[in-house]
């Protein structure tokens, strides 16, 4: 669709901006996750916020949304200011956000949920026909086509999201804050969102777009900051840089590589994709070498997860024309399957997926090995205590003993709990190397446990562990990865060999 | 989901360790000062026969509660305990009185209709998907109706053989009461169950986080269909014992049990390991309640008066766990 780029005449005459942020500062430990930032944001205007991950975007917009403090600062709506304690603060500001994942309630129909919170009553009751009424002259107030009484789980996701922009603006706000509104779309999708984007625009609201996606920021924002270690390093018309710059501004500095060496084996293929499809994300061929550490690079929810998860034996659906994994020359069944044959997966969201909260380090590090660990139905505990003594020792795992409950370790020590759990799998195994399939390892880890982790990671693929890795921080891909899969419109398409590996090019490849 | 599970704190700040004591070993100091309070209150208290009366009294709800423990360790819930008691203990009278069988048969084919019971809780859990508050729920008349069809709702009266009596009645060595016996071998062997065996990790790992269970490949649906049936054992086990207490079989005998042993479980769930259903803890909750029956029976406090108690008991119980982050319901 055409460039929506024409100033709108609210934003030519420069009145206080609807929404400025003055000198925010923010700091958590010793890291000063936003560094005195300026943001201003006029009437009809869409600006585009973007920066690599940790850059300290998201940390700016949840002070911006009430959901974090600042440590010093300002914020202004209409050139008064604001403090916002809470997010409720900020939505009585005028200040809306419509988050990542929407907010919307599948069993609720259409005009329920724009209403929701917000339902007219009469005599103590809801008044249905008023809810109805006030949710249609919304929705045709914004142009909105959306059929209000069809239940929304029965809508497409671009139309929730659409609904949940829609509730977002219901009251009028002077700014709306948008979370990669377009994650989860279709193409079609998000050009149906992008028109409507416009007209909001049109109207006079205020846009903060976060994205990480070029090719929209400079199709249909005004402006862009660039923000980079916790500074806005770049702020202007998008018509006056481009997506090459943007993208170098935001990474800046190329990441040094000391004593890199491949440990690929020739002619050892541990995995071998053909014509494969899992959930939506296809993939025309996929290879992982013995000794091989091998990327996946895509946005969050780009269907890695799902393929991760499939190739370590979970249910989703798939198909392949070809496959082998380990020993297996199929998916594997299940995940049982898939454990007997050396391939572990090391879960993405560890507190959901890889971890037990409520029992202590031992009992975590022991559930992926309990029938290793026990014999005629005990739990050998002599064994336990020595095993969970090595991990813990190996991966240097911070924690008061092996008795700590693990949530109340600090996020790096829970991952390292997360891979020992392998770790004493593969001791009792023994056999052949590994297949490891780690999806986003290092996700709130610190550095130093993180340089921790990927060191491991290097220690596996040197002893011939197969390792395919998924990860959204494409600077620890290019850190750790013999080559890199970019996910791009749901299809697994180039491999970038190592020695073209840049953040700048995975950047452009994902797009 | 569908029982409660231990917090999931998206911070690791580390409790003072005051509080950790506190929040580990408040309830037994709660039980403790109860115990205090009764024996200063009333010199009957104390007294060897009345602890031991507590003891007789407690070991039925332990033996069901035991089973249910077994249940919201595994993520699920069971509201079939009561009923399923109820049909055991009808069961196990007229399979004396009415069939004339032998009291070991009398014992065993009730404790199997428990396990069958509860097992059909647990595939219709796990094969049709329903959650087990329903399930439970709806297993809960069916048993009822199975009771009523076989005594047509009255209850069966006659005098049982004098070894089925012993259950209730007969002293271990001439002084331990055997019910307190069997509740206290039925604890041991949930303890072990839970701590030492491998399908009590998995339970426990499948009612931590049933997600991470599956990805590590402990089979989440064995583990909450055999907790399932496990918690209709106990249930069974507790019904027989209460006709061998009562001397009769009644049909509606096992009704109070449900909401007794659930309160149990919550009370234990705030002991030792905040959030995690524990045997040890269901324990103390058990004594807790047989103490506070007991004790206000002694005082003279009007009947209605240990119903309202109870109920008190687990909403600051509970409440406090919830407030203090350590359980987190659905």
């Amino acid at each position: 669709m055409a460039p929506d780029r024409t100033p709108s005449p609210a934003r030519q005459e420069r009145g206080a901006p609807r929404l400025a942020a003055r000198v925010i500062r923010k700091s958590f430990a010793a890291t000063r996750a936003v560094d005195d930032v300026d943001l201003a944001l006029h009437a009809g205007e869409m600006l585009a916020l973007v920066g690599a991950n940790g850059a300290g975007k998201s940390t700016l917009v949840k002070i911006i949304c009430g959901v974090a403090p600042a440590d010093s600062g300002q914020i202004e709506i209409d050139g008064k200011p604001v403090h916002l304690r809470s997010a409720a603060d900020a939505h009585a500001a005028g200040i809306a956000v419509a988050h990542q994942q929407v907010a919307i309630i599948p069993s609720l129909n259409g005009a329920e949920n724009i209403m929701l919170g917000r339902e007219p009553l009469r005599g103590g009751l809801i008044d249905q026909r008023m809810l109805r009424r006030r949710a249609q002259a919304l929705a045709d107030r914004f142009g909105v086509a959306i059929d209000l009484d069809r239940e929304c789980g029965e809508l497409s996701i671009g139309e929730t999201k659409i609904l949940d922009i829609l509730k977002a603006v219901a009251l009028d706000p002077a700014v709306l804050i948008l979370d990669e509104p377009t994650a989860s779309l279709s193409l079609a999708e998000s050009r149906r969102l992008f028109t409507f984007l416009a007209d909001l625009k049109r109207r006079g609201l205020a846009i903060l777009f976060i994205s990480h996606h070029m090719n929209e920021v400079f199709a249909h924002c005004d402006r862009v900051a660039v923000m980079k270690d916790g500074q806005k390093v770049f702020d202007g018309p998008v018509a006056g840089t481009s997506p090459a710059e943007v993208i170098r501004l935001m990474v800046g500095r190329t990441i040094e590589d000391t004593d890199w060496a491949s440990h690929a084996r020739a002619g050892e293929i541990a995995v071998h994709l053909t014509d494969c499809r899992v959930a939506r994300l296809s993939v025309a061929e996929l290879i992982v070498r013995r000794g091989e550490v091998v990327g996946l690079a895509g946005v969050l929810g780009a269907g890695q997860t799902e393929l991760l998860e499939r190739l370590a034996g979970s249910p989703h659906p798939a198909r392949a024309a070809a496959a082998r994994i380990g020993p297996l020359a199929r998916l594997p069944r299940s995940v049982d399957e898939a454990i007997a044959a050396g391939i572990y997966l090391v879960a993405d969201n560890r507190v959901r997926k890889a971890l037990f909260p409520g029992l202590d380090v031992r009992e975590n590090l022991m559930t992926g090995a309990l029938a290793q660990l026990s014999r005629r139905g005990f739990m050998r505990e002599a064994e336990e205590r020595t095993q969970a003594k090595r991990v813990i020792e190996r991966l240097r795992v911070k924690c008061s003993g092996a008795a700590q409950p693990v949530m109340e370790l600090s996020g790096g020590n829970q991952q390292k709990v997360a891979f020992g759990r392998w770790l004493v799998r593969m001791d009792k195994a023994g056999g052949a190397p590994p297949v490891l399939l780690l999806d986003n390892p290092t996700e709130g880890v610190d550095v130093g446990a993180k340089a921790e982790i990927y060191a491991l990671i290097r220690d596996f693929a040197r002893a011939g562990a197969a390792v395919l890795i998924a990860s959204a921080e494409f600077g620890e891909l290019i850190g750790i990865c013999d080559r890199v899969y970019c996910i791009s419109h749901d299809r697994v398409a180039t491999c970038v060999p190592r020695d073209a590996l840049s953040e700048e090019r995975l950047l452009l490849e994902v797009a | 989901m569908s029982a409660p599970t231990a917090a999931m704190p998206g911070t690791h700040d580390r409790p003072a360790r005051h509080t950790q004591f506190l929040s580990r070993y408040g309830t037994v100091l709660a039980a403790a000062l109860i115990f205090v309070g009764f024996a200063l209150a009333t010199g009957k208290f104390v007294s060897a026969t009345n602890i031991a009366n507590i003891l007789v009294q407690v070991s039925v709800l332990m033996v069901v509660s035991s089973g249910l423990t077994i249940a919201v360790a595994s993520g699920e819930f069971d509201l079939s305990v009561g009923e399923v008691a109820s049909l055991a203990g009808v069961l196990s009278a007229g399979l004396m009185v009415w069939a004339g069988l032998p009291v070991i048969i009398a014992i065993l084919a009730p404790m199997l209709v428990g396990l069958i019971i509860g097992t059909i809780s647990g595939l219709l859990v796990t094969r049709l998907r329903i959650p087990s508050l329903i399930a439970t729920l709806a297993m809960g008349p069916i048993a009822l109706g199975i009771n009523y069809a076989y005594d047509g709702g009255d209850s069966i009266y006659a005098a049982f053989p004098d070894t089925f009596y012993y259950i209730a009645t007969g002293r271990l060595f001439g002084v331990v009461p055997v019910p307190s016996v069997i509740a206290l071998v039925v604890v041991a062997v949930n303890y072990v169950l839970l701590n030492r065996s491998r399908l009590g990790r998995a339970i426990v790992a499948t009612g931590a986080n049933i997600q991470a269970a599956r990805l590590s490949g402990i089979r989440v649906n064995r583990c909450r269909l055999i907790a399932l049936a496990l918690s209709g054992l106990g249930a069974a086990m507790g019904g027989i014992m209460l006709t061998a207490r009562l001397g009769t079989g009644q049909p509606g005998a096992g009704e109070p049990y449900l909401l007794d042993s659930l309160t149990a479980v919550f009370l234990g769930m705030t002991a030792f390991k905040p959030g995690r259903a524990t045997v040890q803890g269901t324990l103390v909750g058990v004594v807790i309640i047989g103490m506070l029956d007991n004790g206000l029976n002694l005082l003279g406090a009007p009947f209605y008066l240990q119903n309202e108690v109870r109920g008190l008991v687990m909403i600051a119980a509970v409440s406090l766990a919830v407030l203090r982050g350590e359980i987190r319901f659905f």
